[in-house]
Order: structure tokens, then C-alpha cells, then sequence
């Protein structure tokens, strides 16, 4: 009996175990980015950047190789570059995907398809779109100690804590498929020597339509999610002053029947004045009012420019109609649309100037 | 393994009893499965995100239904077989438990097939099925012949086990739209009625209690604790509904095969990347009282009915589980068995009040003859 029973447990042992072969980091290429280009004849042109972690004594450099390759799908891509690689692909690190802005103004539906499909990609992985060739972005190596991957990855993730909406994968695909929602994702531009973040690029589906550039961002936050950090700066009695947020509500309201609805967002924000280069004024309670209704005209302006983009291009990236359909038991998403052009959406913004930094 | 011989009619010696309280375990540990894993996107696609008060519905309706359940035992002097033979007689009686064996042995197959599934296409999309089967059905038999106490210490595990997974569902929420959950009921009774059997399709497992009761120790203390599993098990399939409506958007959560995984999939640590792997890893105990418990109301059902020994239907059933198990293969097929088990589990569950029914009228009939 008892024999009987260890022998179990012990075949059990073995046989569980072992069942994989095991592999080892160095032994794999781990692609960590993967850049779409529109390659020849209506082709895609797929780049990759493998981390090597050699046995080379340079441990400083973090050395890359670029692998590009031409395929028919980015499925295809992967068998591709596989014939290039002399070590197994695995992608499951993959970290961003970039896409150039010509193949993003083509549509995104089937790549979307392949990224929510693939259970080893993360959810938290992020998405971009390139302002030229993302070939070149990636081949560039912008930064002697990180890998490309690593460096925009913590490019993009900075800069959620700050000016722009989060975003990753899921955010994307949840905006993707939901009624009354589109997605957006962060542009990127290659300089001479660095990489920045140029702007957000707004879908239809999966379509690029509009984008716009970094300095509108702040707003587009704004009206988006409430978040703690960011800047925005302001020209104001002939020199500039910067608001440095630190907590910012937005909130969303419906009212009136549902074929002639009124949408009101309220932002309220509260900021400090750490910078005013050129205010030849001492800070006052009345030069702070002075500065909060320059606040408020400058987003009034910015808000109602954003919100007419979407309108004219009939996007709604900020899920207006998502938000009405939970509100509302009798939203038609077809209803909907037809009304969202001239759909009456009211920004109140109110800002609230704090302090001023340490000097006066 | 001779203790399976000792439990001869209805006079279960008091050292294979269990107490009361373990009753709670049985019954929650059995209604949570695979089924917990992707039951979200069934619900939505009848009642949109309405569908939470669809799990509360049905939730209602197992307590009900679990009290009729006790109605029946207590005063049926044994199990669903006494039950059915002192209704329907020797035959008809016998074959009708036999059905409920069927059933049985039918849940026991869903849950092996369908983690399977998931671990080929989540975790090794190569897995030697016929090797992981003959581990999993061994390990079952191995558990199952140790007797009924050993399965409840299974069960106890497993619950224990599942309760560290409940805080991940933290990650989720921390990156949802909180706004989905609005309570703006926007489907009419029938969608949401129709969510509530397919919630009811996942919620099955209650009915094992008609084959151990006699192994309950004093039965009529167990009460409140049955309720008490089955109100724990309501509120746990409404968070994790309520987590999924949070994280996914409507369209999209129409198009995720499981939901639960696919949420498991944010959590990020330093030290591990994909908490999935070890949410599916962790998830072996979760189905393992699932599957031993199934095995072993099915193969009682023969033992109780042909009077023949529990240990060769164990062994019988083993090999016939493990062929099928080996053989099935694809979502499809996956899909149409869970369907199956889930319609037959609703039968089932309709069949009770049934019961109950017939046997009041049949006491009835007796007392006064």
C-alpha cells in the first residue's frame, strides 16, 4: 500500500516536470519593439530590435539588433524574421508597438485583431504612432545605456503621469470595440539625436483621422481624466507663466430628451503659478484672479476647438456617446451619430491658482 | 481503499461523516469552476451590462431551490436513489438515478475538458494532452478512492486556495471605467431573464448535495450552512462580474472567450510578468474538488443502485473519462459539451421542485393507505 502510493506520487513527479525544454535567456531573441511600415506592393515592412546579451566584457553598451523584414501580415512578420534570426523569436516581452502614420491612415482593424488575439502579448504594452519611419526610429538608438524599447517605453509611461491620457493596449481595445468611443494613441517624432512626443493621433475605428499637436494635450487630458501632474504654460501680460497642476476633476453630465441632448463637462482644476518669466507684478490675490480668468478664457478656447475636431470628423475620443449609453436607456448608437455633429457640448472650466512657488 | 466497502445503505458509520460546517465548503467549492473563468461574456451578450442583477436573480432562485432540496432529504430518509426508488419504485427508480449519474459523470467531464482548453491555449499550446490527462485522472482516482472526508479536505483546500486570486481583481478595477456600472436598467425583463439562466448554467454544483447528504453529520445543522455557500458563491460571481463590466467595454467583453483570464493578465509584478500563468496554475485546485466530487456522486449512483463496489466504477469510470478526454478537441466542441452540461444542470435543477412535488403527493398517498 504504502509503496504503491510513493510510487504514484514519485511518477507523478516526473512526469509533470521536464515536459518543456527549458531555454535560456541568452539563448532566445526577445523581441522587445516592433515597428510597421507600408513596405513594397502593398506589403508590410516589419522591424524589430533584439536586446543581445552577449558575453562580450562591453557591459555598458546595450547593443540592439535590427532585423527588418518584408511580409504579407504582421503575423507574417514574425515568420519572417524568424528566418533571419539564428535564435528562436519570442515575443512575449514586447514592450511597444510602433506603427508609422502612412500604415495607420490605411487602418489598424486587422493588426488590432492580431494584438487582442495573441495571449502572450501584455495588456499593459504600449502602442504608438510614428510621425515618418518607424524603421528609423527604432535603428536610431538614442541612448548608449538602454536599449530603443526601454527608452520609449519609458518615454511613453513618463509622460502619462504627466500632459498625456493613459494609454496601453487595453485602453486601445477597449475604446476599440466600445459604442460610442474612439481610440487614441500617442505620436511620436524622431529629432536630430532624441525621440519626443509630438501630439496625439485620434482613430475612427481603426483609422487615423486627426491628430493634434503637443501643446493641446494638456486640454485633451483634461477633459479626459482627472490626474495630479502636468503643465501647461500661458502668455500673459507680455511674458509667459506656467500652471503646474496639481489635481484636476473632470466630470460629465447629460440632460434634455435624447434627440436633442445637452452635454456638460465640468473641469474644475486646481494649480500653482511656479513660473512667471516677464510679469513685471508682485503676486497678489488679484493678479492670481487676474491669471485664472486668463486660465479659463485660454481653455474655454482650446476645449471648443478640440471638441469641434471631433465633431467635424465625427470622433469622440473622450467616449461621450459611451458615457450617454450608460446613462440613457433608450441610446441608438446609429441615433446617435447622426446627432453627434450637433450635439450641444458646454466645457465649464474652473481654475484655481493656489500659490506661487517659494519667492513672491 | 477499502474504505469504500463499509458504507453499505444508508448507515454511514460515524468516522465517514463530516460535520456540518463543512457543508459550506462542498457547496461553494463545487459551484465555482471553469465556469467562473468566462461566464461574463455569455451575460452580456443577453442583457448588456444589466446583466449583474441577472447573477442576483439567479442567486435567488439557487436559494430556493437548495431549500426544497432539504425539504426532500429530510424527510426522504437517504439519498436522491432512496428517494427516486421510494417514488417510481425498484426500475424506473434505478434508472433515473442513473441518469443523475450520467449528469454527473458528464459535469466531471466538462470541467477536465475545458481546463484543458484553457491550459492548451493560454499556457503550452503543444501540451501532450494524453499525458496531462493521465496525470490529472489518476491524481482524481487517487482522491476519490480515499473517500467522501477526502474530498471535503479537497474542497476546504481549494477554497482556501481561491481566496489570494479574489485580491487581484484590485488591478482590474484600479484601471477600469467605473461609470459602466451605473445602475440605468436599460433591458426589459426577458433579456435579463435570459442572463439569469446563463448564470444558472455556471452556478451548477448545488445538486451533488442529493448524493451526500447521508454523510452529513447531524444534516438539519448543515442548513444555514449550504445557504451560506451558496450566498458566498452569488456574491463572488457578481464581483468578478462587476469587475469585468469595469475593465472591459460592452462590444469588447462580447469578444473575450474569458473574461477572468483575460483580466488576470494586467496584473503586473516585478518579479513575475504574467499573472495568468500562475492564476491558471493556482486554478488546478480550484477544479480538482469539481472534478473528484463529480466522479464521486457518479460512480455512487451504480454502487447505490446495483449494490456492486464503489472502487471498480471508479476504475470503470477513470478509463471512460480519460478516452473521450483525450480525444475531444477544439473550442467548438468545448463549447457545445458546456452547453450541453449547462442545459441538463438547468433540467436538473427544474427537476427538483418536481421532485418534491411527487413525493409530498406520494406520502401522502401512503399514509393514508
Amino acid at each position: 500500500m504504502k509503496i504503491k502510493k510513493t510510487f504514484l506520487i514519485l511518477l507523478s513527479v516526473l512526469l509533470l516536470t521536464g515536459c518543456l525544454p527549458s531555454k535560456s535567456v541568452e539563448e532566445n531573441a526577445i523581441v522587445q519593439i516592433v515597428g510597421y511600415d507600408v513596405g513594397e506592393d502593398e506589403r508590410i515592412q516589419g522591424t524589430v530590435s533584439i536586446p543581445q546579451y552577449g558575453k562580450s566584457e562591453d557591459k555598458q553598451a546595450a547593443s540592439e539588433l535590427y532585423l527588418t523584414v518584408d511580409a504579407d501580415s504582421t503575423k507574417d512578420v514574425e515568420v519572417e524574421i524568424q528566418k533571419q534570426s539564428s535564435k528562436p523569436i519570442s515575443i512575449g516581452k514586447l514592450a511597444v508597438t510602433l506603427y508609422s502614420k502612412e500604415l495607420a491612415e490605411t487602418d489598424l482593424g486587422d493588426i488590432v485583431d492580431v494584438l487582442s488575439r495573441d495571449p502572450r502579448l501584455s495588456r499593459n504594452m504600449f502602442l504608438g504612432i510614428v510621425e515618418g519611419s518607424s524603421r528609423e526610429l527604432i535603428e536610431s538608438g538614442f541612448t548608449q545605456d538602454e536599449t530603443t524599447s526601454k527608452h520609449l517605453q519609458g518615454l511613453i509611461e513618463n509622460n502619462t503621469r504627466h500632459n498625456f491620457p493613459s494609454t496601453s493596449l487595453h485602453d486601445f481595445l477597449y475604446a476599440y470595440y466600445a459604442e460610442g468611443m474612439d481610440p487614441f494613441l500617442p505620436m511620436l517624432k524622431k529629432r536630430e539625436s532624441f525621440v519626443e512626443l509630438s501630439g496625439v493621433a485620434f482613430f475612427k475605428k481603426g483609422m487615423l483621422v486627426a491628430e493634434v499637436p503637443d501643446t493641446k494635450i494638456f486640454t485633451f487630458k483634461m477633459l479626459k481624466e482627472n490626474f495630479t501632474r502636468g503643465m501647461q504654460d500661458l502668455p500673459f501680460e507680455g511674458g509667459t507663466i506656467m500652471m503646474d497642476n496639481i489635481g484636476s476633476k473632470v466630470d460629465y453630465n447629460i440632460s434634455g430628451p435624447m434627440d436633442n441632448p445637452t452635454f456638460d463637462i465640468k473641469i474644475s482644476l486646481k494649480a500653482e503659478v511656479n513660473e512667471m518669466a516677464g510679469v513685471d507684478r508682485n503676486a497678489s490675490p488679484q493678479l492670481a484672479k487676474e491669471m485664472e480668468d486668463k486660465f479659463v478664457e485660454y481653455f474655454n478656447k482650446e476645449t471648443a476647438e478640440l471638441i469641434s475636431l471631433f465633431k467635424e470628423k465625427g470622433i469622440d475620443p473622450l467616449g461621450i456617446g459611451n458615457f450617454t449609453k450608460t446613462r440613457r436607456k433608450d441610446f441608438d448608437l446609429t441615433k446617435w451619430q447622426g446627432h453627434y455633429a450637433d450635439l450641444e457640448v458646454n466645457v465649464i472650466v474652473d481654475v484655481q491658482i493656489t500659490e506661487y512657488g517659494i519667492f513672491s | 481503499m477499502n474504505k469504500l466497502n463499509n458504507t453499505q445503505g444508508l448507515n454511514i458509520p460515524e468516522n465517514y461523516l463530516v460535520t456540518p460546517a463543512y457543508v459550506f465548503f462542498l457547496i461553494h467549492s463545487m459551484q465555482v469552476g471553469v465556469g467562473i473563468l468566462g461566464f461574463e461574456k455569455y451575460l452580456v451578450e443577453k442583457a448588456g451590462f444589466d446583466a449583474w442583477i441577472s447573477v442576483l436573480i439567479a442567486g435567488g432562485i439557487l436559494h430556493i431551490i437548495l431549500w426544497m432540496m432539504y425539504r426532500l432529504l429530510q424527510n426522504g430518509g437517504g439519498d436522491i436513489v432512496q428517494i427516486h426508488n421510494s417514488i417510481f419504485g425498484k426500475y424506473i427508480g434505478g434508472l433515473l438515478s442513473l441518469l443523475f449519474c450520467a449528469y454527473y459523470t458528464l459535469l466531471a467531464f466538462t470541467v477536465i475538458i475545458t481546463f484543458i482548453e484553457v491550459i492548451k491555449v493560454w499556457v503550452f499550446p503543444g501540451l501532450q494532452v494524453w499525458v496531462f490527462a493521465f496525470v490529472l485522472i489518476w491524481l482524481v482516482y487517487y482522491l476519490v478512492s480515499g473517500g467522501f472526508r477526502v474530498i471535503t479536505g479537497i474542497c476546504l483546500i481549494s477554497v482556501i486556495i481561491g481566496l489570494p486570486i479574489l485580491l487581484l481583481k484590485f488591478f482590474p478595477v484600479e484601471a477600469g471605467h467605473t461609470m459602466n456600472i451605473y445602475p440605468m436598467i436599460s433591458h426589459d425583463l426577458t433579456d435579463i431573464l435570459g442572463a439569469t439562466k446563463q448564470s444558472i448554467l455556471s452556478f451548477i454544483g448545488l445538486e451533488f448535495l442529493l448524493i451526500y447528504y447521508p454523510f452529513i453529520k447531524q444534516p438539519e445543522k448543515s442548513k444555514k450552512w449550504a445557504h451560506f455557500g451558496i450566498f458566498y458563491t452569488t456574491m463572488l460571481y457578481l464581483i468578478s462580474v462587476l469587475v469585468t463590466f469595469v475593465y472591459y467595454s460592452e462590444e469588447q467583453l462580447k469578444q473575450v472567450v474569458w473574461g477572468t483570464i483575460s483580466a488576470w493578465k494586467i496584473v503586473e509584478f516585478p518579479f513575475i510578468e504574467r499573472f495568468e500563468f500562475v492564476g491558471i496554475a493556482m486554478w488546478l485546485y480550484v477544479i480538482l474538488p469539481n472534478i473528484c466530487l463529480g466522479l464521486w456522486g457518479a460512480t455512487r449512483i451504480p454502487k447505490r443502485v446495483f449494490k456492486i463496489k464503489q472502487k471498480y466504477v471508479v476504475i470503470t469510470f477513470c478509463i471512460a473519462l480519460y478516452f473521450p478526454a483525450v480525444l475531444l478537441d477544439g473550442r467548438p466542441v468545448i463549447d457545445m459539451v458546456n452547453n450541453l452540461s449547462g442545459q441538463l444542470g438547468t433540467y436538473v435543477l427544474m427537476y427538483i421542485p418536481v421532485l418534491l412535488v411527487l413525493k409530498m403527493i406520494s406520502d401522502k398517498v401512503r399514509k393514508r393507505s
